[in-house]
């Protein structure tokens, strides 16, 4: 049991966990609401709450978030293509310089982004000087970015499930008569889906609050929604950005309950983890 | 569903030998039991009939078909594994039609089979839970169930109460007995424990470091070892090391540090032979005086008297040295630790070993 002391110093633990967390949000979205004139100083808790610059956010932004949210889901979508049978090989097998192939699916995670930016930036100009195909400030070529980065993330969740899974799963499937492909499609996948799901997130997340890399990859209308904020930023700062960010904020909230929904975010959180027992 | 034929299976690893020249004739409907303490090659033995593992020489027979070489989901077995198996992300329902959907049954067709299987499992209320909401017990039932969904032509089990408690286990006995015998389904069955093998099975086949002890009914192998590993693995048993002193049509005069035993004995020794004297602990009864000529009687002390409630366990401590481990009746037998007694056994209890 619990004394009462221990009681108070995890309610005050906590509480100071979650304050530490929470307050810059709570901050940005206090701010939004700020009713005054514009002011360059942001305004917390704010004067005279209405929501005025919520109707100020500029078109681009939008167009830049719808954007990141494509480019995130693809780049997802992508990586997972790539990270599970990698991790699915890797795991599995054994021979020589095994070492070396995981250490390189694990490598963009070393590189800081915006190394990654520059050497895709001049990688894709080097293309171009000998091939004509422009990839930088296209889909295409952020793609190929958004994938190097969220790669890792899938990999290493997929790695943790992969080896904590009971390969006589896959010998009893074996044994009812389910060949090689059937076993991965109706055993395999299943039992790894929740590792799957939870990497899927981190890549979706890294993907979509990516500013380093992605504003070297960027192009005059074709901007993705970080970088988009960022140049807001940096230029013209009016509280219509914290308007558009606590948009954001509150979309990203309402996606982890839909997902708390849909699979459980224990689930999730807890795979790295094995099948749903 | 067939009998099992294995011609000569040898299994090596590099220079180990996991499995050496065995050779089994697995009758259509007979429960077979590989007995071995761990590293013995039963479950080599068993993954090799499933077809995990291929063999490095020898064949497999399946009744006619030679399956040798063929991959485990074209042989038509069934598998049930210690820790069950179950497909966690399946309901039981679906976990004992896995097979059948890959066999292309009709729907209906599953529907019917699944509902039959549960009520021989008495699981019907079952269907629609996950394997981690049911318990132990049940969960092996249903690995069994959907090993058996698709009539296999051999139910393979690689030790599959070892994850239950005593009870449990006992009950499971039984219950597996009872469903292998209602379909009818011949069985290979793997276990360290010996109890479970006199339990259930048909036949037991004793192994131990990668080749075949001995095979026989449970009774056959209790009653007759034919080596001091079966004798001491199957059972107590007393082992005592003895010359031959004279051969007889029937019974051999046995020459144990200086004092006779007489054993009923089949076999035709020469004089002067090294052998193992083994006799079980119930077949001893202890008296403070020698008993008749009839028996064999030999002196010692009481050194260990335990009371385990339906059985008194003494041993006693020959004047060779040797200890002699003796069970009888609570009752009857009262005797304590430093008593003189006399251990006595009929020659018909004796069995004589020659390895």
């Amino acid at each position: 049991m619990q004394t009462w002391v221990e009681k108070v110093i995890l309610f005050v633990w906590c509480g100071f966990s979650y304050v530490f967390l929470l307050s810059p949000m709570v901050v940005v979205m206090g701010a939004s609401l700020h009713g005054g004139e514009f002011s360059a100083a942001i305004k917390f808790p704010p004067v005279d709450p209405s929501f005025q610059w919520y109707t100020k956010i500029p078109m681009q932004q939008f167009e830049a978030l719808g954007l990141s949210l494509i480019v995130a889901a693809v780049a997802t979508f992508l990586a997972a293509l790539i990270a599970v049978p990698a991790a699915l090989g890797l795991v599995r097998s054994n021979f020589r310089g095994k070492f070396i192939v995981t250490t390189i699916f694990r490598a963009p995670l070393q590189i800081p982004a915006i190394v990654s930016g520059i050497a895709f930036l001049q990688f894709y100009y080097l293309i171009y000087d000998n091939s004509s195909l422009m990839l930088a400030g296209t889909i295409p070529g952020m793609l190929i970015g958004h994938v190097f980065i969220a790669t890792p993330f899938m990999f290493g969740t997929i790695v943790a499930v992969l080896q904590r899974f009971d390969h006589r799963l896959e010998e009893a499937a074996h044994s009812l008569g389910a060949g090689k492909w059937r076993t991965l499609y109706r055993v395999t996948i299943p039992t790894i889906m929740p590792g799957i799901y939870s990497g899927g997130l981190y890549a979706f997340m890294v993907s979509f609050a990516d500013v380093p890399m992605s504003i070297f990859l960027t192009a005059p209308g074709f901007v993705t929604y970080p970088v988009e904020l960022f140049y807001a930023l940096e230029n013209d700062f009016d509280p219509s950005i914290l308007a558009s960010s606590s948009l954001v904020i509150v979309f990203c909230l309402v996606m982890l309950l839909g997902v708390q929904k849909m699979v459980g975010l224990e689930t999730l959180l807890r795979s790295g983890g094995g099948s749903a027992r | 569903m067939s009998g099992v034929k294995l011609d000569n299976i040898v299994k090596s690893y590099g220079s180990t030998v996991a499995v050496n020249d065995v050779s089994l004739d697995i009758k259509e409907g007979e429960f077979l039991t590989l007995l071995g303490p761990s590293g013995c090659g039963k479950t080599t033995t068993l993954r090799l009939i499933s077809g995990f593992i291929q063999p490095t020489s020898g064949a497999i027979h399946f009744g006619d078909k030679d399956v040798t070489g063929i991959a485990p989901q074209h042989r038509q077995i069934g598998m049930v594994f210690q820790d069950y198996a179950l497909f966690p992300h399946l309901t039981v329902g679906e976990n004992i039609s896995f097979g059948l959907v890959e066999r292309r049954y009709e729907k209906a067709a599953i529907k019917k089979r699944v509902y039959e299987l549960l009520a021989l499992i008495k699981l019907e209320e079952a269907a629609d839970r996950y394997p981690s909401e049911i318990s132990g017990g049940q969960a092996q039932r249903v690995a069994v169930a959907r090993a058996v969904a698709h009539p296999p032509s051999v139910l393979l089990m690689d030790e599959p109460l070892g994850a239950l408690d005593l009870k449990l286990r006992e009950t499971m006995q039984t219950e597996l007995r009872r469903i292998q015998q209602e379909l009818g389904i011949t069985a290979v069955y793997v276990t360290h424990d010996q109890s479970e093998a006199m339990n259930m099975s048909d036949r037991i086949v004793v192994m131990n470091a990668g080749i075949i002890e001995q095979i026989g009914s449970p009774k056959d192998i209790y009653s007759n070892p034919k080596s001091v590993f079966v004798a001491n693995f199957i059972g107590q048993v007393n082992i005592l090391d003895c010359h031959v002193a004279t051969q007889a049509d029937k019974t051999t005069e046995l020459d144990y540090h200086g004092q006779k035993i007489t054993a009923q004995n089949e076999k035709s020794l020469r004089q002067g032979k090294a052998i193992f004297l083994a006799i079980r602990p119930e077949d001893i009864k202890i008296t403070v005086r020698a008993a008749g000529k009839s028996q064999n009687s030999l002196k010692g002390v009481v050194s260990e008297a335990l009371f385990s409630g339906n059985v008194m366990k003494i041993s006693v401590t020959l004047d060779s040295g040797d200890v002699i481990k003796v069970e009888c009746q609570p009752k009857a037998n009262n005797f304590d630790i430093g008593d003189h007694v006399h251990v006595n056994w009929m020659p018909e209890d004796c069995n004589i070993l020659l390895n």
